[in-house]
């Protein structure tokens, strides 16, 4: 079910009414979320609802073992088996068909040629968010930062909890299944941010993400036929299209979770004003950067073991969290990019620490936040490439020439680019990312009137799925 | 001036507001959605955008506000809307006529619809024409196209034939009726990026008879447009009445006889090198049988102009589409056929 959908529309008014009625009763309120959660996944594909009911009751059952385990090694064992499963499951759907194609390939290169090992796997959607979500919950158990839900409805609600289920922002058990197990409140200061984010996440993706498409999808199709302005336009566009589209899902699943009195984590903190790839990772996609520095960085040593293996973790990370993204090689290639560019940006900072503590003049910040605007977009063309030739052509086929179509292309990016300008950076300026929600009340309104009816006028009607769905 | 690098923005939750701020909060926007839809509204009806649309509601208005019954409905689609003009129908067989045809994704049924609205409000004409462009047949319902029949709501329920109309086709009826904002948006985006069109009204040149006149060619868009009839004429070689306009003519069919009325079943005109294309010709022969074999059904129903009228690129606007001056040839050869047909009936009917 798309957010963008009527049905979903027809879907959240009919359980929002039973969830109110519910609002004294906490253990039904719990189990309409955990069904509407289910409704909501088994609408993409019913089969998929086994694997994440599997994955719930296999961690609610090993969570409870290590909770119960006196014994280190007891406790150890349970958690590879959690691992292990998790990990399994998410291999073979997600990776099965990369590592054997490429496998098969290698061999077929050293002249060694072998039949085609590949199985029609259909990946399931959100798959990476949720084992994440339950990964983070066995191993938090695992370390005695987390006592483990008594009740698996309350556990169910967490791993599939349908606003954030298959785009996140991927939540940590600490923080989201203490919200699950208490009786909710619905404050009206969390209701008023919450309409706030779902209009603008509806009008981030619908009016801008989807317009700006139409730049970006034609520019990476068929690059070959581009050249000039026109790949700068592109890669622009691109840049806009997957920031409003994947900040537009975490917007509207955070401004539906408060709706029904949940915090979600935030997601995105105005990636575009980042000054260096270490501040890009702590606004962008933050709920994944910080599994990642949390399950992954700190485990691995994190800077406490040297300059080099700082480096490496760094390096690794990033690596993994490409792959994250999903099987294929350029989402390798983005991953080993955003970590070369962390450890370069760290050596560079290391040289630089002697004048720590003096303020930057703004002339100089900006021109940080610029080159790291640029250093991100080089990350979108690897991210975006289907081959390394796609990506060699467009990082040396540009140029500030323009085409007949330039004129065009650029009128549809700057048009539905400049009210996420406007609004970021008041946002940026005013460090507050509701600052919406303090304007007098004639002029929030009159702002979400004018979003009503943008999307109505300028929504794309074939709207495409969000593109983090794939990952 | 200097700034501290990177201290984060945060999601700074303003103080409970009241409870009234949150409705107002929920109200004012859709109350300023409903005023722009309303002047989306305003604004189309006073400068109307599509032409389809237009054309729609501006034949249904003939149809409902004529003065009198008339003796020659002549229903169908644009090709008849533009080929078929009724004065010369007038003077060429008695009595009154007027032209209401639409567009061809109508289709069969909102000719039904015309005819029993007719009946309703005038009671039976004595003869109907149904012009249609080949594929117009085959055509399916478009509830975009019909929800701009400027009738009450649930009029699908209240004309011959009834349809029935599903919970989601009502909602996209709803949509297309009423939310222009939503609807008709590829029409307001172009008005809105175009300061030129913003007041300016289009001339239709429709006469008060319901005769569309189109007075230049454009002999490059007759050849492109025939392009497309043959590359999508190749690739679907079946034909097949569809459903609604099955129904659509089952309803058509018991009204006449019902009422007496004489029906006319009309090809369209069409592009001279169009028709001559083999593949094209053969699929086109595949209609014809499909129109016979409705005309077999009634002694009421007749066809006219089984061998489409052709012409020359020069007096076209597309492939099926006449110019004035070739509406004029047209509209002649059609009365002349009714008259022909008519009195070939005649002895018929006197012979048995």
């Amino acid at each position: 079910m798309q957010f963008q959908s009527f049905v979903f529309l027809q879907f959240f008014v009919l359980f929002y009414v039973a969830y109110l009625l519910l609002m004294d009763r906490l253990r039904w309120q719990n189990l309409l979320l955990v069904s509407a959660s289910y409704i909501f996944y088994g609408y993409w594909d019913w089969r998929f609802l086994s694997l994440l009911v599997f994955s719930t009751v296999v961690d609610f059952a090993i969570a409870q073992k290590i909770d119960q385990t006196a014994e280190q090694k007891q406790k150890k064992l349970w958690l590879s088996v959690s691992l292990f499963t998790n990990l399994s499951i998410l291999g073979f759907f997600k990776y099965f068909n990369f590592f054997t194609a490429s496998f098969s390939k290698l061999l077929t290169t050293l002249g060694i040629p072998i039949n085609d090992l590949t199985l029609r796997v259909i990946l399931p959607v959100g798959i990476s968010f949720y084992t994440f979500q339950t990964l983070s919950y066995t191993i938090d158990v695992y370390r005695g930062d987390l006592k483990p839900a008594k009740n698996i409805v309350d556990f169910a609600v967490y791993v599939a909890f349908f606003p954030q289920l298959v785009a996140g922002p991927i939540e940590r058990a600490t923080s989201f299944l203490p919200q699950i197990m208490e009786r909710r409140k619905i404050d009206l200061a969390q209701v008023n941010a919450g309409i706030f984010l779902i209009l603008w996440g509806y009008f981030k993706k619908l009016v801008i993400a989807d317009n700006v498409a139409t730049v970006a999808d034609p520019i990476f199709n068929n690059y070959g036929d581009y050249q000039g302005l026109d790949i700068i336009l592109g890669v622009l566009a691109f840049t806009v299209q997957i920031y409003c589209d994947f900040s537009a899902y975490s917007d509207i699943a955070r401004g539906l979770a408060k709706l029904m009195g949940f915090e979600l984590m935030v997601n995105f903190k105005l990636p575009f004003f980042a000054h260096n790839p270490s501040d890009f990772w702590s606004r962008w996609h933050i709920s994944l950067s910080s599994w990642l520095r949390d399950y992954l960085y700190i485990p691995l040593g994190g800077n406490r073991q040297g300059t080099f293996n700082t480096y490496r973790n760094l390096f690794l990370t990033m690596l993994i969290g490409g792959l994250w993204h999903g099987a294929a090689w350029n989402f390798i290639w983005w991953g080993a990019y955003q970590g070369l560019i962390l450890v370069i940006y760290r050596l560079f900072s290391q040289k630089r620490s002697q004048s720590k503590g003096q303020e930057l003049n703004s002339l100089v910040v900006a021109l940080q936040v610029l080159v790291m605007f640029v250093l991100a977009n080089i990350g979108w063309v690897i991210f975006r490439s289907t081959s390394v030739s796609q990506i060699i052509y467009l990082l040396t086929h540009w140029s500030f020439s323009p085409s007949e179509n330039t004129g065009e292309l650029a009128f549809i990016l700057i048009f539905f680019t400049v009210p996420l300008l406007l609004v970021q950076l008041w946002q940026h300026l005013t460090r507050d990312l509701l600052v919406i929600t303090k304007l007098p009340l004639w002029l929030t309104n009159l702002i979400y009137g004018f979003f009503l009816i943008n999307i109505c006028l300028y929504g794309v009607r074939t709207s495409s799925e969000f593109i983090y769905f794939q990952f | 001036m200097s700034a501290k690098q990177s201290s984060l923005p945060q999601e700074v939750i303003k103080r409970s507001p009241k409870l009234i701020t949150i409705l107002l909060t929920l109200l004012c926007p859709g109350l300023i959605f409903v005023l722009a839809n309303l002047g989306a509204s305003l604004y189309l009806r006073n400068f109307p955008q599509n032409r389809g649309y237009w054309l729609i509601q501006e034949k249904w208005s003939l149809l409902t506000n004529l003065k009198q019954p008339v003796d020659w409905l002549v229903l169908g689609d644009s090709s008849c809307n533009q080929g078929v003009i009724p004065e010369v129908l007038e003077q060429e067989l008695s009595g009154k006529a007027v032209n209401l045809c639409t567009i061809g994704d109508t289709i069969v049924l909102n000719d039904a619809w015309m005819l029993s609205k007719h009946i309703q409000k005038y009671g039976a004409p004595k003869n109907i024409a149904i012009v249609h462009v080949y594929d117009v047949w085959q055509r399916e319902i478009n509830w975009n196209v019909t929800s701009q029949t400027p009738l009450d709501w649930g009029y699908w329920n209240e004309l011959e034939p009834k349809v029935e109309v599903s919970p989601k086709q009502q909602k996209d009826l709803f949509l297309n009726r009423y939310v222009p904002l939503y609807s008709q948006n590829t029409s307001l985006k172009k008005v809105i990026e175009n300061r030129d069109r913003w007041f300016q009204a289009k001339d239709y040149n429709l006469s008060s008879n319901g005769f569309m006149s189109v007075p230049e060619a454009d002999t490059w868009n007759v050849e492109q447009d025939a392009k497309g009839h043959i590359k999508s004429t190749s690739k679907q070689p079946d034909h097949g009445l569809s459903a609604t306009n099955q129904k659509a003519m089952d309803s058509i069919i018991q009204l006449a006889e019902k009422h007496d009325i004489n029906v006319y079943l009309v090809n369209s005109p069409l592009y001279e090198e169009l028709y001559q294309n083999p593949d094209f010709h053969a699929y086109y022969d595949r209609v014809q049988t499909e129109l016979e074999q409705i005309s077999q059904r009634s002694e009421r129903v007749q066809r006219i102009m089984t061998t489409p009228m052709t012409f020359s690129k020069e007096e076209m606007e597309n492939a099926d589409h006449l110019i004035s001056t070739a509406a004029e040839a047209y509209t002649k050869q059609l009365a002349q056929e009714i008259k022909q047909v008519s009195a070939l009936h005649s002895n018929a009917l006197q012979q048995n």
